[in-house]
C-alpha cells in the first residue's frame, strides 16, 4: 500500500513538473540575468528588481530572473565563459566595459547593433567604441565613468595649496603632491601599485599625445617620443619625488585605493565613481573634493571605465532578452543608477538622473566623459596589459630599467603578440 | 559413474564462482564508472586538449598540432621561473610544516597542563577558511597599518616599514609563512595520533636502560611514526603543489612574476591569454611532475620502503 501511494504521488509530481514545463513553453518567455551583486543590495527591494517587475506587468509574456553574481574576472568572466562554452548560461549579462571586445572575439555574446537601431544615439560614443568588434556592436552602453582624482582639502591647506583651486595641468598636479609629501606626515598620491602603477599611467600618456596602439590597433605605438617623455614624467613621481608611499605598492583594489585616502595615507588618489560609493560608507574627518585629471601638452585625457548589457550567444529569446535591455536602457529607468550611485550611459542623464543633479561634488567626473576614452578595444588587451606593459613597469620600478629600453621591450613584445 | 559426479562437482564449484565474480563486478561497476567519469575522463581530455591549438580568441576550429604547445611552455622563461618558484614553495613548505608539525605534536603529546586547550588552539589555523587567512595575512602585511611592520619597526629590527608582497625580494617568502602556518597543524594532528599508538613500554624499558630523551626520539618514536610521515609529507607536497588561493589572494604571482609558480601560471594561460592548449600542457606538466612524487612516496609508504 506504501509504495502505491508512494509511486501515485511521484507520477503527480511529475505530470505536475511537466505540466508547468508546458504552460511555460505555450505562453511565456523566460529569460535569466547576471546582475552586478552591488545592484542588489537592497535585494527584492532593489530599483533594478522593481524596474524589472514593472516590465514584466507590461510584457506579461516575458519572465525575467535575476541572478545577483559577485563582480570579478574569476567569480564572474571566467563563469560566464565557461558556462557559455559548454553551450548554457544566462540569456543577458552584466558586463565589464573591458570584457566585451574579449567575448565578441569568442563568439560567446551576440552582435546587438542591429537591433539597437537609433537607440545608439542615445548614448555616449566612447562606450560604444569600447564595446565594437569588427564593425558590429556587442553591448548595450549601461553604465559609465571616467576617472579623475579625489583630493584631501585639509591637507591641501596644510601644505599651502588652495583647496578650491586644484591642480589643473600635471605639472601642477605634481607640485602639489610634492608639496604634501614634504609639509604633511601624508605622501603626495596613492596608485594600484600592484600593476606597477600603470593604469593609472594611461591618462598623464594620453594627455601627453601618446598612444599605446597605432591606429589599425594592430601594432605598438607606445615607445614613440611622447610616451617616453609621459612616462619618464610618470616614472620620475614615483622613483625620484618619491611621492608614492612604499604601502601603495602593493594596493591592487579600488577599496584600498579609497582606505588609502581615507586613512590619509595620500592626500590624492585617481579613481572612478566606485572610490566616491565607497567614501561614502567610511568614516573620516576631513573634507575632500574631486577635480578632472589635470592637462597635458596634447589636452585632457581619462580612462573610460563602466559596463555594457550583452546578449548570449546561446540565447534562444534574443528578442524578450533585447526588450529587457531596452527598457534596462530608457530614460524610465534611470532610478536604478541613482540608487547604485552610478551614471547611466545615456547622454541625457544628467537632466534625469536626481544623484547626478544633486550631487555637485561629483560633476567633475561625469564632465569627464567628454573627454575620456577607453583603453585599447581589443580582444587581446588583457594580455598587452598583463604580459607586456605592467612587467616593464615593475622592471622600471625594482629593477632600475630605464624607461627607454621598457617601452622599446613592451613595443617589441605587444608587436609580437599581436601577430600571433 | 564416478565421472559423472567429479563433472557435478566441478560444475557444483564453478557456478558459484562465476556468480561471485558477477556479483563482484556488478558492485564495482558504478564505483569504476564514477571513477572513470570524474578522474580518468577529464585527465584524458586535458591530456588531448594539451595537443590542440585552442585559442578562445580564435574561436572556430581546435587543431591538432603535435607537441607545438609544449615547445612554446617549455621555451617560456616565466615558465622556467614559475617551475623555480614551485620547487621552492613546495620545499619549504613541506620541510617547514613537517617540522613544525611533528615538533608540536611531540610537545603535545608529553604530560603538560591545559594540553586540550593547546591542541585546539593550534587547530585554529587549519579551520579558518583558507580566503579569511588569506585576506587576514594580506592586512597583517600592511606597509602602513599592518601589525608586522609596526611590531618589527618598534623593536628596533627594522628601521622602517617593508611592504613585503610589493617586494621583488620577500614576496615569495611573504606567500610561503601564511600557507605554512595554516596547514602545519594538519602535520601535527596526523603526528598525535600515531605518536599515541606507540607502547608506552617501549619508553619505560628504554628509560630503564638509561636513554635519554634524544635517544628515545631517534631509536623509538621516529621510527615508529616513519609510516604516518610519509603520508604526511606526500599530502602536504600534493597539496602545496596545487595550492592557489593564498598566493592569488596575496600576490597574484607578483610583483612581475616574483612570486609566480605553476598553478597561478596555469590560470594566467587560461584565464589572461585565454590560452587552453598551453595551459593544459602546462597542467600536463605538473601532473607527470607530481606523479613521479606519488610513485616514490608510494613505494616508501605502500612497498616496506621502511
Amino acid at each position: 500500500m506504501k509504495r502505491i501511494i508512494a509511486l501515485t504521488g511521484l507520477l503527480v509530481l511529475l505530470a505536475g513538473l511537466f505540466l508547468a514545463n508546458g504552460v511555460q513553453a505555450q505562453g511565456e518567455t523566460e529569460i535569466d540575468v547576471w546582475i552586478y551583486q552591488s545592484f542588489y543590495e537592497n535585494e527584492e527591494d532593489s530599483a533594478i528588481v522593481k524596474a524589472t517587475e514593472k516590465f514584466m506587468e507590461e510584457n506579461p509574456n516575458i519572465k525575467v530572473n535575476l541572478i545577483p553574481t559577485v563582480y570579478g574576472s574569476g567569480s564572474y568572466r571566467d563563469k560566464f565563459i565557461r558556462v557559455s562554452r559548454g553551450g548554457g548560461g544566462p540569456d543577458v549579462i552584466m558586463n565589464d566595459i573591458i570584457w566585451v571586445p574579449q567575448m565578441a572575439a569568442m563568439e560567446i555574446i551576440q552582435p546587438v547593433g542591429d537591433m539597437m537601431g537609433d537607440k545608439k544615439n542615445e548614448f555616449f560614443e566612447t562606450p560604444l567604441k569600447a564595446a565594437t568588434h569588427e564593425d558590429k556592436i556587442y553591448g548595450v552602453p549601461y553604465h559609465t565613468n571616467a576617472l579623475g582624482y579625489f583630493y584631501n582639502k585639509d591637507l591641501f591647506r596644510k601644505a599651502g595649496l588652495d583647496p578650491e583651486d586644484p591642480p589643473d595641468t600635471w605639472s601642477e598636479f605634481r607640485a602639489a603632491a610634492n608639496l604634501i609629501t614634504k609639509e604633511t606626515d601624508s605622501h603626495g598620491f596613492g596608485y594600484m601599485g600592484h600593476w606597477g602603477g600603470s593604469f593609472e599611467w594611461f591618462s598623464p600618456f594620453w594627455a601627453f599625445g601618446a598612444n599605446v596602439l597605432e591606429d589599425n590597433m594592430k601594432e605598438a605605438a607606445l615607445n614613440s617620443p611622447q610616451g617616453k617623455m609621459a612616462t619618464e614624467f610618470w616614472i620620475n613621481m614615483v622613483t625620484q619625488d618619491g611621492v608614492v608611499p612604499k604601502a601603495s605598492s602593493t594596493w591592487k583594489s579600488w577599496e584600498e585605493i579609497a582606505s588609502g585616502f581615507a586613512t590619509e595615507t595620500v592626500g590624492m588618489v585617481f579613481g572612478f565613481q566606485n572610490v566616491y560609493m565607497k567614501l561614502e560608507n567610511k568614516s573620516f574627518d576631513f573634507d575632500y573634493g574631486i577635480a578632472k585629471l589635470p592637462k597635458g601638452r596634447a589636452g585632457r585625457a581619462s580612462i573610460l571605465g563602466g559596463g555594457h548589457l550583452c546578449i548570449n550567444a546561446n540565447s534562444e529569446n534574443t528578442e524578450a532578452a533585447y526588450k529587457w535591455i531596452d527598457y534596462m536602457t530608457s530614460v524610465e529607468t534611470l532610478n536604478v543608477f541613482d540608487e547604485s550611485k552610478r551614471t547611466s550611459a545615456r547622454k541625457d542623464a544628467i537632466e534625469h538622473q536626481e544623484f547626478l543633479k544633486n550631487n555637485k561634488k561629483i560633476e567633475p567626473l561625469f564632465e569627464s566623459l567628454e573627454f575620456a576614452q577607453p583603453r585599447p578595444p581589443i580582444p587581446k588587451w588583457t594580455q598587452v596589459d598583463y604580459d607586456t606593459i605592467q612587467p616593464e613597469f615593475m622592471k622600471i620600478l625594482h629593477e632600475g630599467k630605464s624607461v627607454n629600453d621598457a617601452l622599446n621591450d613592451a613595443a617589441k613584445n605587444i608587436d609580437e603578440l599581436l601577430a600571433e | 559413474m564416478a565421472q559423472k559426479n567429479s563433472k557435478e562437482n566441478a560444475l557444483l564449484n564453478v557456478t558459484p564462482f562465476m556468480k561471485n565474480r558477477i556479483v563482484a563486478v556488478l558492485l564495482l561497476a558504478p564505483a569504476c564508472i564514477i571513477l572513470f567519469t570524474v578522474v580518468a575522463y577529464p585527465l584524458l581530455y586535458n591530456l588531448i586538449m594539451s595537443f590542440q591549438d585552442i585559442n578562445l580568441l580564435r574561436p572556430g576550429g581546435t587543431p591538432f598540432i603535435g607537441l607545438e604547445n609544449y615547445k612554446v611552455i617549455l621555451s617560456d622563461p616565466i615558465f622556467w621561473r614559475a617551475l623555480s618558484h614551485t620547487a621552492v614553495w613546495v620545499i619549504s613548505i613541506v620541510g617547514f610544516e613537517m617540522f613544525l608539525g611533528v615538533s608540536s605534536a611531540i610537545i603535545l603529546n608529553q604530560k603538560l597542563r591545559f594540553k586540550g586547550a593547546f591542541r585546539g588552539l593550534m587547530l585554529i589555523p587549519w579551520t579558518i577558511p583558507g580566503v579569511v587567512a588569506a585576506f587576514t595575512w594580506r592586512w597583517m602585511y600592511d606597509a602602513r597599518f599592518g601589525i608586522l611592520n609596526h611590531f618589527l619597526v618598534e623593536t628596533g629590527i627594522l628601521n622602517e616599514a617593508v611592504a613585503w608582497l610589493g617586494n621583488y625580494n620577500t614576496a615569495l617568502a611573504a606567500v610561503i609563512l601564511p600557507q605554512i602556518w595554516k596547514n602545519f597543524p594538519f602535520v601535527m594532528i596526523l603526528t598525535l595520533a600515531a605518536l599515541q599508538s606507540i607502547p608506552v613500554e617501549l619508553y619505560e624499558g628504554a628509560k630503564v636502560d638509561g636513554a635519554t630523551f634524544w635517544q628515545q626520539l631517534r631509536y623509538i618514536t621516529l621510527p615508529s611514526i616513519k609510516p604516518t610521515l610519509y603520508l604526511a609529507s606526500l599530502l602536504t607536497t600534493i597539496w602545496s603543489f596545487n595550492a592557489f588561493s593564498m598566493i592569488w589572494i596575496l600576490t597574484e604571482g607578483g610583483p612581475a612574476h616574483a612570486s609566480e609558480v605553476l598553478t597561478t601560471f596555469v590560470y594566467k594561460k587560461s584565464f589572461q591569454a585565454f590560452n587552453f592548449g598551453q595551459s593544459t600542457a602546462t597542467a600536463v606538466i605538473m601532473f607527470a611532475i607530481l606523479f613521479v612524487f606519488v610513485i616514490l612516496y608510494g613505494k616508501k609508504i605502500f612497498g616496506g620502503g621502511e
